[in-house]
């Protein structure tokens, strides 16, 4: 295996500063190894201003490792809690079953905590009265083992419209139901509409 | 077509208290993300699962030139601050703790310039973990290891060394970076 994939041990027997020619493509390819490891599963952008984006074909039987990338992720004023709710085997998880916690950095200087037990979600944002745009990537594990808790890390930034503030967010979260996940929502507590957002849905190749 | 290559698969498949992971970092990349999923122990104590390094010889670096620091968020408690220096191992990197299945801890890892014997070995971390059946905890940090040697692959551990893990299956990638 001279290219460093998965083979033989021990791996990366022959130099190849990650560069692969023509022919190291032919062969890579024809054994299903060829390109990168990071593959683009979904892709979710604005069209029209929407409480919820689901993802829903997220090929969880393939992926053991999802990562969730939000850019721009507009949310009006009093829009509350922002988070993320899982599908078990097609039907959204909605009762109080999630745990979270997270550290928040602001820009002013003030720092603190939030998390919960037994809430309905898993929260990554929390503003009571201002407008503003985050962006964000997620980290989600063992999502389609049925046999597993699945988890979830992330690390967010936030800055208000009026830009009077801005913060981060890192931490994460726990569904504690061994289930098969199979789908994403990202929402808010109060169904505000978010009024932008890109996103985009990868799974880590296995 | 990303940048990112996956390089080795190892699955734990019986009870181990060390489970070793060689010959995955060379000259070939610079940067490289670990993934480990689905970590749990044979026993029903929570344990803390640590990091060390694997050096060019292939031994395991314990010698007490590990520095970390993060924090750990509980959702049951208040943060807290986790750091140390000069010590063996880097605590809690693959774990701040983990439990028998169901429960689990899985973690997600960038290291950078293992292989360089110029350079210091450094690596940034963040878990998520469920135990003792009502605690869920995430943890976030960095950590480096003070010693100008090659890497060429990372040891788990439990930090007791009597409760063993079960299972877990840690994927190493490589980032190419166009010059």
């Amino acid at each position: 295996m001279p290219y460093g994939y998965l083979g033989t041990h021990p791996n990366q027997q022959l130099k190849n500063a990650g560069i692969i020619d023509v022919t190291d493509n032919a062969i890579l390819t024809k054994n299903g190894e060829a390109g990168g490891s990071l593959e683009l599963i979904a892709q979710s952008d604005h069209s029209s201003n929407v409480a919820t984006i689901d993802f829903t074909s997220i090929q969880e039987s393939n992926y053991d490792v999802h990562c969730l990338y939000i850019s721009n992720l507009a949310f009006p004023s009093s829009t509350n809690r922002i988070g993320i709710q899982l599908y078990e085997s097609g039907t959204l998880e909605t009762a109080s079953v999630y745990d979270y916690s997270y550290y928040i950095g602001e820009s002013a200087g003030w720092e603190g905590t939030q998390k919960d037990e037994g809430e309905n979600f898993m929260q990554f944002q929390y503003q009571t009265t201002r407008s503003g745009t985050l962006g964000a990537y997620l980290y989600f594990h063992n999502l389609g083992n049925s046999s597993k808790y699945s988890t979830m890390t992330f690390q967010q930034y936030m800055i208000t419209d009026n830009e009077d503030y801005d913060d981060y967010r890192i931490g994460g979260g726990v569904l504690p139901q061994a289930s098969t996940v199979d789908g994403i929502r990202v929402m808010n507590s109060v169904a505000n509409s978010f009024t932008d957002f890109n996103m985009k849905l990868y799974g880590y190749k296995k | 077509m990303s940048n990112l290559r996956l390089l080795d698969e190892q699955s734990i498949s019986s009870s181990v208290s060390t489970f070793s992971v060689p010959d995955v970092f060379t000259s070939d990349f610079d940067i490289y993300q670990i993934t480990a999923t689905d970590l749990s122990t044979t026993g029903t104590t929570s344990t803390e699962v640590w990091l060390r390094f694997i050096n060019a010889g292939g031994g395991v670096n314990v010698t007490s030139s590990y520095e970390y620091g993060g924090r750990y968020f509980l959702a049951w408690s208040t943060t807290s601050d986790l750091n140390g220096q000069n010590q063996s191992g880097i605590r809690r990197c693959f774990a701040e703790a983990t439990d028998q299945s169901p429960e689990v801890a899985s973690s997600t890892i960038w290291v950078f310039n293992p292989y360089s014997s110029t350079e210091y070995t450094s690596l940034l971390f963040e878990t998520s973990n469920y135990y003792g059946g009502t605690y869920a905890s995430q943890m976030k940090g960095f950590a480096y290891l003070k010693r100008l040697e090659s890497i060429t692959g990372f040891h788990a551990y439990d930090n007791n060394g009597s409760r063993p893990l079960a299972s877990g299956t840690f994927r190493t990638y490589g980032l190419r970076v166009d010059s």
